[in-house]
């Protein structure tokens, strides 16, 4: 792997996040314009990105929140 | 109308002021702005919703414990899931992980794609179409494979929707080391999507 590539490779999540140097910025735009296996790497990891995300959209089961107020009661109770 | 992150930090300290003056009735309602958040984090860091019940319940009696030492410096969300994040460090059932650590090494391109290479056809198929409930269940177990740190990091930022400033303050570490678990944290995700799809030809 190229220096430039390896570069590229340990910053593209802040890249992708847009918290990237911007510096680095430019430098990462012109690499990719110009190496298309860093682009693919760069498609590959915003793609996963976005499976992951929808991935988790779901509701969440039921509650606990019956127990939880009894666990916190309980636990006032004994420090009044 | 929806309330600004100010208008928000603002109601919680108010009820966390009525609390240390005694009033349970306003942890309860702190309770329950919050609880449904927590559990779903919960149960995402867990990866199932019974170990998660364990933990939300040791976070909020924990909160109960230490609310009264919350001196309102970060929001009240920030600090609930840094004493949620704290109560799953501390849960060490089910952690058959412990120690590993995610070297960038591992997910660095093994050889330069030769000119027959293949873009993963997964790339150009619509999202829609590739969610579905087994792949949801395939990576909801990739999650909790990943070490304690890195999916913390990885729970937050990207399914939480935490900033790296938020996760750094919730989970007491630099925001460099949010970023750079982050990145790891990914990596590994993606490697076991490319997995899923059987498509190595990248990694």
């Amino acid at each position: 792997m190229k220096d430039d590539c390896l570069a590229l490779f340990e910053k593209m999540s802040e890249y992708i996040d847009g918290e990237l140097d911007p510096k680095l910025v430019t430098f990462a735009e012109e690499h990719l314009a110009s190496c298309p296996d860093c682009g693919e790497n760069l498609e590959l990891m915003k793609k996963s990105l976005t499976i992951i995300k929808g991935s988790f959209q779901e509701q969440v089961p039921d509650s606990c929140q019956k127990e939880l107020r009894e666990v916190i009661r309980k636990e006032h109770e004994q420090n009044k | 109308m929806e309330l600004t992150s100010q208008m928000i930090k603002e109601r919680d300290m108010a009820l966390v002021d009525r609390f240390k003056g005694g009033d349970l009735a306003a942890f309860e309602e702190l309770m329950g702005l919050y609880e449904n958040q927590i559990y779903g984090f919960l149960v995402k860091m867990c990866g199932c919703a019974e170990g998660a019940k364990d933990v939300v319940q040791n976070t909020f009696l924990n909160a109960y414990r230490y609310l009264g030492k919350f001196r309102g410096d970060a929001a009240f969300k920030t600090w609930i899931y840094k004493v949620a994040s704290t109560s799953c460090l501390k849960e060490k059932r089910k952690e058959s992980s412990r120690g590993f650590h995610i070297s960038l090494d591992d997910f660095l391109p093994k050889e330069k794609p030769g000119p027959n290479h293949k873009k993963p056809s997964w790339l150009r198929t619509p999202i829609e179409e590739l969610l579905n409930t087994e792949l949801s269940s395939h990576l909801k177990q990739s999650v909790v494979k990943l070490p304690k740190k890195y999916r913390l990091v990885l729970v937050l930022r990207d399914l939480e929707g935490f900033t790296a400033e938020e996760a750094s303050e919730a989970l007491d570490i630099s925001v460099g080391a949010v970023k750079s678990r982050l990145h790891r944290a990914r990596l590994f995700m993606r490697k076991e999507l490319v997995g899923y799809y059987g498509d190595r030809s990248t990694t």
